[in-house]
């Protein structure tokens, strides 16, 4: 699509016509652009077509398909050369690939059995020599002359070994004693107990060698072992008399050293090599360096050092030693227990298999490319006789998108492409046909279209008619346009009268009405060649003075004939079928506007009645906004009246408590002040009695002294009870008999307690032989006023206990929001409602389960106005008996509080309203239906929640609290409590989303629900 | 459209034949390496390489190990030995019983199973392959029949049901179980005696775990897996069995691994397969025992102080280990260690010089006065003994340490075993191979006294105690297993207080295989068991 694009790009100059022909004539090729560009084409091409054809041209300008076409002539030869260059090479390349892995891998693997056989040779040749190395061990061993040196002349077992050594010239022989100590080592000759003869100088002495402890038992062995920096073969045979005495042993030490590994090569032939290792370090090889010096050996390669050798497996791998090439087969060497001491390898030369390789890669490309150029000589010969037909067929259908619709392809064989060349002529006709419609139909969209728009563009019907009129005229080419409208409504078609309201054209349309009643009479559009030929029309035409070729169509409108409209036109030229088509359409689209019109006329009218009637009602809705507003500054008094309802109540509750409460010690404190008066009088008495006394000298300071230091004590002493005091006065008295006026004191000591029997012993040395009765009485006097003071202050305290807790409590809403302790709160709501928790018999346990909870930030009056409301109810609840559970503890980071009765439970058709507003089952004036609602409003903007459950013997109140406080805009309320109740007056059913228990079996009545009779919480002295 | 599909079409064909003739290709070079790669023992075949050639494979007449040892591959028999030991287990009968009386014998047949040739192992067959040994006018009879007399006992094989048979012996006998576990007890297929009469000896057909396919004579014998076999078929299709003569060459074809297992290996090649990474020695003690029989009716070996002294002088340890250098292991009693009821705890008499010239001092022993004793050994390599003048030397010299003259009498082993029948030795090197793995083999046949008399005596020490033959005459009868190990445990306690012999050795059987070879066992009868054997990659 390349060329495409291009194409159309250097034709651009020659403006949008071009670009349009450059279009049209994609088809013929495919491609991406102009695929995906397809729906902007057909959605613009409307307009720059309806350009094209009001300026009368016809498409086909073949500027840019001549530059497209030479670049595509030759594609299809070239693709079919292509394949038959690929359909002959590729399997004569398939063959020639598989023909050449299969030589190289043939070759590879002739490589590696070689290699492996030279293995299993060199291994066998190997164990030969070792076997030999036995044999000449096993002579050694039977020596006759050895064995006599050995049991009677140890001297000369050295000349002898010497001797013996000459005939194995590679070997090292020792002869150990019978406990493997070397008594002599030799070689080609030389003896010398540590160093004997070339190349044996670094063997180890063989005397640690498993061999020689085998042969100490009698065994004889032969194994490959490493000796010092060398892998050796080593024979040993024990040395016996004819007895089988052990005399010692004989070692036959012979290295594996190039003279051996040569040998080995030997038998292999040229081309290999043998390298033997001593554990994985090189011990031995035949491999010539350079230089022509023998080398020990390359190392072990990597893959060989890992391999674990099973059961003589042998390993090939590639090696290169001097920078040679070659195959090496592993395999490995084993002692005689079969542990592993060293590898053999065997080497074969990898030179001939390169040079193989490499001739036959070459002749692989050598014919390769032969093939390709025969192949490519044929392909192309074959190619354009397959090819010629077809690019006659190429040139034809050139032609005929360049436009040339009358273009004659000369292709007349009997094959396919002669079929395809008859197909294309055919198609070629049709073609042309379609062409001539489609420019046909083009035309009338763009007029319908442009109509339609002028049509919908405009609401006054005068307009629309002198577009239609006008357009009309271009289109349809004609001399005069008129557009006639009905104007009355008379029953009969022929009495109907039409005006005519527009013209264009020729002046005649002006006296077209009479025409317009004969259409309208006719009822359908009409097309007339000659309208004086034509009798249904030839009057009123002739009324009009139009000649010539006449369509008319009437404007209908939903059956109902409008008007109609007239086109003439002169000369000879008549309309065609299309023509009056065309103008059906424009009637239709002229009807509508006519009644779109119609339409917007009558809408503007009612419109406007609309209008006024709004004006009239906002006015009256203003009126009720006042209304409205009034009533709810209404609504705000009689709200502010019922919380001082509520405040009142929750007050008076208190009252009723905090007196009761502040009475108890009051008149405790009025008794005893009253009985102090008379114990102020004895105490006066007494005190002059004591001193009329006939008491020693400095007894009365001692007696002070004793008094002081016992005042506190006394002052927070029990008042003996009488019972008690008469044991404990017959106790003293009879430890103050003896003195005077035992009796009495002992009687007055008594009620001092513990307290008088312990300070009973000092009194008759104070007194010494005097009455003792000034003092105890004294004593008792000052003890009596002693405990009322602390009793008195007792009570104060338990008074100011009080007052606090209502202090505390009383800050009802002007509290702000601060950090609040719950557990002091629900503590002082239980003090200020003591009175009723106590009441009965029985009275009202009170169970406090308090968790650890953090300070909550909270209005603290708010809460504390819940707790009451709770606690109260609870204990009307149960008829102040019974058990009241506080639960508070925190769960999941909130603070739960939680109040349990154990009343009788909330009926179920209460339970769901106890949150509501105004819901009481109280009776007139006993509740004002709202201490719930208020609760549950009061918790709900701390941002926390209220729930209830409830069933016989056990109704509970849960209360969430977050510990960061109400919600910020909560906390802007001016006073929780008249948000509450404006809240509860705005929604009355608000409640519900609080959430009381529905499953709750048997709920009780709560609070302002409670229908039973019991008595009013009310004082009661104890 | 078309002619772009035509077009993929024909490139996708392409590409795949393509790859179809690439394959083909690889394929072919891979299969032609395989062959090419392969040594003669291919996966389906395993090779054993054997000295000699078999005589004949009617187990009726074969006595050679050759033959024996295809016979056991071949035939099954109503009870075999246990793989290892010589044991009998359950073969063609799965259970068997004994009259009270100890004289019938009742074989329950295993169901279902056939001959190669399609004919039933039933009880008409086991009596046709007893009658054709026993009976002399048999239709199938012959006059070269090897084993008619292990079976002398036998006075009449009865067919009772089509699976259970019934044998009436003439006295209660208790390794009689043992010898149905013998070769020439092997149970043949009737049709094909019939069929070929004497011919069958080259065309066995049998029930066991191979069936006979050729016979190329002095080259080799092919069996096929019997894949009806009731036991576990074995796991490679076809055993051959190649004839080379030559230790050398059998090495030769072991290394280059067109064999799998070779039979008979030099000793001298020991080192060699024991230093070869590719190959293993796979050893086995033979049934075998080889030993110094004292000649118990003459002077002075009559006493038993004087034979227990020269046990005391032998060094036998030194001696085993030099002579048989690994192959063979100091024996201590006439029983074999594999062979069930061996005694490991006699008294033994450990080599001592000192105590042997005391213990003859106190028989009265005067090495002055003393006329050397004979001392007849072969004078050529034995099955049981392979240098039997060395080790003859080593107890004169042992005995002549102690004091005790001992004159050397070599012989042809012909008219060694003559000599010995004829008792003209006062001491005698010799050996026994076991037959059926029963105790009473060794112990009635080598040492009781009914066996010292005839023409060829077998108790060549002429060793006669009561005591010992009415024990041996006990566990003959009894056939409970457990006291009849009681009696000969009795009756080994015996000879190691009497010393009729000193024992020597037990040799050992060996085999060498490809290190890839698994599940060899060897029979201390020395025959191959090769029905489990397997080759690992």
């Amino acid at each position: 699509m390349s060329e495409s694009s291009g194409s159309s790009g250097s034709s651009g100059s020659s403006g949008k016509p071009d670009e349009i022909s450059g279009e049209i004539a994609a088809p013929g090729g495919p491609g991406p652009r102009s695929r995906s560009g397809s729906s902007d084409v057909h959605a613009s091409s409307l307009f720059r077509l309806s350009g094209i054809f009001d300026r009368k041209r016809h498409i086909g300008p073949g500027a840019s398909l001549s530059a497209v076409a030479p670049l595509r002539r030759r594609g299809l030869r070239r693709r079919v050369t292509a394949a038959l260059v690929v359909a002959a090479l590729a399997p004569v390349l398939a063959v020639s690939l598989v023909a050449v892995a299969l030589i190289f891998s043939s070759v590879e693997q002739g490589i590696e059995f070689e290699a492996v056989r030279g293995l299993q040779v060199a291994r066998g040749l190997l164990l030969q020599h070792v076997q030999r190395i036995a044999t000449g061990a096993a002579a050694v061993g039977e020596d006759a002359a050895l064995l006599r040196a050995l049991g009677h002349r140890p001297g000369d077992v050295r000349r002898r070994l010497g001797e013996l050594s000459y005939a194995q010239p590679t070997a090292l022989l020792e002869v150990t004693d019978g406990l493997g100590r070397i008594l002599a080592r030799c070689a080609q000759g030389a003896c010398n107990e540590l160093l004997a003869g070339p190349g044996h100088g670094d063997l180890a002495p063989a005397d640690r060698s498993p061999v020689v402890r085998r042969a100490l038992s009698y065994e004889r062995t032969v194994s490959i072992e490493p000796a010092g920096g060398a892998l050796v073969v080593r024979a040993a045979l024990p040395l016996v008399d004819p007895a089988l005495r052990l005399l010692g042993t004989v070692v036959v030490t012979v290295p594996i050293d190039g003279a051996v590994v040569d040998r080995l090569r030997a038998a292999l032939g040229a081309g290999r090599e043998v390298v033997v290792y001593r554990g994985r370090q090189p011990n031995a090889s035949t491999f010539m360096g350079a230089t022509g010096a023998r080398l020990t050996g390359p190392p072990v390669p990597a893959e060989i050092v890992e391999t674990k050798f099973e059961g003589g497996s042998a390993r090939v791998v590639p090696l290169e030693v001097d920078a040679h090439a070659y195959s090496v087969a592993f395999g490995q060497l084993q002692d005689v227990n079969a542990e592993p001491v060293g590898l053999l390898g065997v080497a074969v030369d990898r030179e001939p298999v390169a040079a193989a390789r490499r001739r036959a890669t070459t002749a692989l490309a050598l014919g390769v490319l032969v093939a390709l150029l025969l192949a490519g000589v044929l392909s192309g010969l074959l190619a354009r006789r397959m090819t010629r037909p077809l690019q006659r067929l190429h040139s034809g259908a050139l032609s005929v998108a360049r436009g040339d619709l009358d273009t004659k392809i000369a292709i007349d064989t009997d094959d396919e492409i002669g079929d395809v060349a008859e197909a294309f002529r055919v198609m070629t006709r049709s073609l042309k046909e379609n062409q001539e419609g489609l420019a046909a139909r083009v035309r009338e969209l763009v007029t319908v279209h442009q109509v339609g728009r002028a049509v919908s563009s405009v609401v006054d019907l005068n307009d629309v008619l002198r577009s239609v009129v006008r357009e009309a005229l271009n289109v349809l080419s004609g001399g005069t346009v008129a557009i006639a409208l009905r104007v009355d409504e008379p029953a009969s078609k022929s009495d109907w009268t039409f005006a005519v309201r527009a013209v264009a054209g020729a002046d005649i349309g002006h006296a077209l009405a009479g025409l317009a009643g004969a259409v309208a009479e006719l009822g359908r559009a009409r097309r007339s060649p000659a309208v004086e030929a034509d009798p249904q029309l030839m009057q009123s035409a002739r009324g009009a003075g139009l000649t010539g070729p006449v369509i008319a169509a009437p404007l209908t409108l939903k059956d109902r004939m409008v008007g109609v409209i007239v086109v003439g036109r002169p000369g000879e030229a008549p309309f065609e079928e299309a023509d009056l088509r065309l103008l059906v359409t424009f009637a239709d689209q002229t009807a509508t506007a006519i009644e779109n019109a119609r339409l917007y006329t009558e809408v503007r009218a009612f419109s406007e009645v609309l209008e006024r009637r709004v004006r009239e009602r906002t006015a009256e809705l203003e009126n009720a906004k006042l209304e409205l507003e009034r009533t709810l500054r209404e609504l705000g008094t009689a709200q502010g009246q019922l919380i001082n309802a509520e405040k009142m109540a929750s007050l008076g509750m208190l009252v009723a408590g905090i007196a009761h409460e502040i009475n108890s010690p009051a008149a405790a404190v009025q008794g005893l002040v009253d009985a102090l008066q008379d114990t102020v009088k004895r105490l006066g008495h007494c005190s002059s009695d004591l001193f009329v006394a006939q008491l020693p000298s400095g007894a009365l300071r001692k007696y002070f002294e004793l008094v002081d230091g016992l005042l506190p004590e006394m002052t927070t002493a029990a008042l003996s009870a009488t019972l008690e005091s008469r044991p404990r006065a017959k106790r003293l008295k009879v430890m103050l008999a003896g003195n005077t006026d035992a009796d009495v004191a002992a009687a007055m000591l008594a009620e001092l307690g513990d307290l008088g029997e312990r300070i009973a012993p000092e009194l008759p040395g104070i007194a010494g032989g005097s009455s003792l009765a000034p003092l105890a009485g004294y004593l008792r006097e000052i003890g009596f006023l002693a405990r009322s003071a602390g009793t008195i202050r007792t009570a104060i305290g338990s008074i100011r206990r009080i007052v606090g807790a209502l202090k505390r409590y009383s800050r009802l809403d002007e509290a702000p929001l601060e950090q609040v302790d719950l557990h002091a709160g629900l503590d002082d709501t239980l003090v200020i409602l003591s009175h009723q928790l106590k009441y009965g018999e029985i009275g009202i346990i009170v169970k406090r389960s308090y968790g650890k909870l953090p300070p909550i930030t909270a209005y603290v009056g708010e809460l504390n106005q819940v707790w009451t409301n709770l606690i109260h109810n609870a204990a009307q609840a149960m008829g102040n008996r019974g058990e009241l559970v506080i639960e508070t503890k925190v769960e999941d980071g909130d603070v739960q509080v939680s109040i349990q009765d154990s009343g009788p439970g909330i009926p179920a058709d209460v339970l769901p309203h106890i949150f509501d507003p105004f819901f009481t089952t109280k009776g007139k004036g006993e509740g004002t239906g709202l201490g719930l609602s208020i609760c549950a409003r009061i918790i709900e903007k701390h941002g926390g929640t209220m729930h209830v459950e409830s069933e016989p013997g056990r109704t509970r109140f849960t209360m969430r609290l977050p510990v960061d406080g109400p919600p910020a805009n909560a906390q802007r309320g001016s006073s929780a409590m008249d948000a509450t109740v404006g809240a509860m007056l705005s929604a009355p059913s608000a409640s519900s989303q609080l959430n009381p228990a529905p499953e709750a079996p048997e709920p009780e009545a709560p609070d302002d629900a409670r229908p039973h009779n019991l008595p009013p919480p009310e004082g009661s002295p104890s | 459209m078309t002619g772009r599909a035509a077009h993929d079409l024909l490139r996708t064909r392409a590409a795949r034949w393509t790859a179809v003739a690439l394959a083909a290709g690889l394929g072919a070079s891979l299969g032609g390496c395989s062959g090419s790669g392969a040594t003669s023992a291919s996966a389906d075949r395993l090779v054993v390489a054997r000295a000699a050639e078999p005589v004949s494979l009617d187990p009726a007449r074969a006595t050679d190990i050759e033959s024996l040892e295809v016979a056991e591959q071949v035939y099954g028999r109503l009870v075999r030995f246990a793989p290892g030991r010589l044991e009998p287990e359950p073969d063609l009968a799965t259970t068997w019983s004994v009259s009270d009386d100890g004289t019938v014998w009742t074989f329950e047949l295993r169901p279902d199973v056939l001959f190669h040739d399609g004919t039933p192992v039933d009880a008409a067959a086991v009596v046709f392959s007893f009658e054709r040994q026993l009976l002399a006018d048999h239709p199938a009879h012959e006059a070269d029949f090897a084993w008619t007399r292990s079976f002398h006992n036998i006075r009449r094989v009865r067919a009772v049901t089509p699976l259970r048979v019934q044998f009436d012996i003439d006295r209660p006998y208790a390794p009689f179980l043992a010898n149905l576990a013998m070769g020439p007890a092997a149970i043949v297929s009737p049709t094909a005696v019939r069929k070929l009469g004497s011919r069958f000896g080259r065309h066995p057909v049998g029930a066991g775990p191979y069936r006979f396919v050729e016979w190329i004579p002095g080259d080799r014998i092919t069996l096929e897996r019997n894949p009806t076999y009731w036991d576990r078929a074995p796991s490679t299709r076809y055993l051959v069995l190649l004839v080379m003569p030559d230790s050398r060459q059998r090495l030769q074809a072991l290394e280059s691994g067109s064999a799998d297992i070779i039979q008979q290996l030099a000793p001298d090649d020991l080192p060699l397969v024991r230093l070869h990474p590719d190959l293993r020695l796979v050893m086995a003690p033979a049934a075998l025992v080889s030993y110094l029989a004292l000649n118990t009716q003459r002077r002075p070996l009559d006493d038993p102080r004087i034979r227990r002294a020269i046990a005391t002088a032998i060094r036998r340890d030194a001696l085993v280990k030099l002579v048989y250098q690994g192959v063979g292991i100091p024996a201590i009693g006439p029983l074999p260690p594999n062979v069930w009821g061996a005694r490991s705890d006699v008294v033994t008499y450990p080599y001592d010089p000192e105590r042997a010239r005391k213990m003859l001092a106190e028989a009265g022993w005067r090495a002055d006065r003393a006329m050397p004793l004979k001392l007849y050994a072969p004078s050529a390599a034995t099955p049981y003994m392979p240098a039997p003048e060395r080790v003859a030397a080593i107890i004169q010299t042992c005995l002549a340490d102690v004091g005790v003259p001992v004159e050397i009498v070599l012989n042809e082993p012909v008219e060694h075993q003559r000599a010995l029948w004829a008792g003209e030795h006062d001491l005698a090197l010799h050996g026994w191979f076991n037959d059926n793995g029963d105790p009473d083999n060794f112990l009635y046949t080598l040492l009781d006294a009914d066996n010292t008399t005839g023409s060829r005596p077998s108790n060549v020490a002429f060793y006669s105690n009561a005591w010992f033959h009415d024990v041996i005459g006990v566990a003959q009868r009894t056939t409970d297993r457990t006291e009849r190990e009681r009696l000969y445990s009795q009756a080994q306690a015996i000879l190691a207080t009497d010393v009729p012999w000193v024992p020597l050795a037990h040799s050992n059987v060996i085999f060498a295989t490809r290190a890839n070879v698994r599940g060899l066992v060897v029979q201390p009868s020395a025959i191959g068991l090769y029905r489990g054997v397997e080759r690992v990659p």
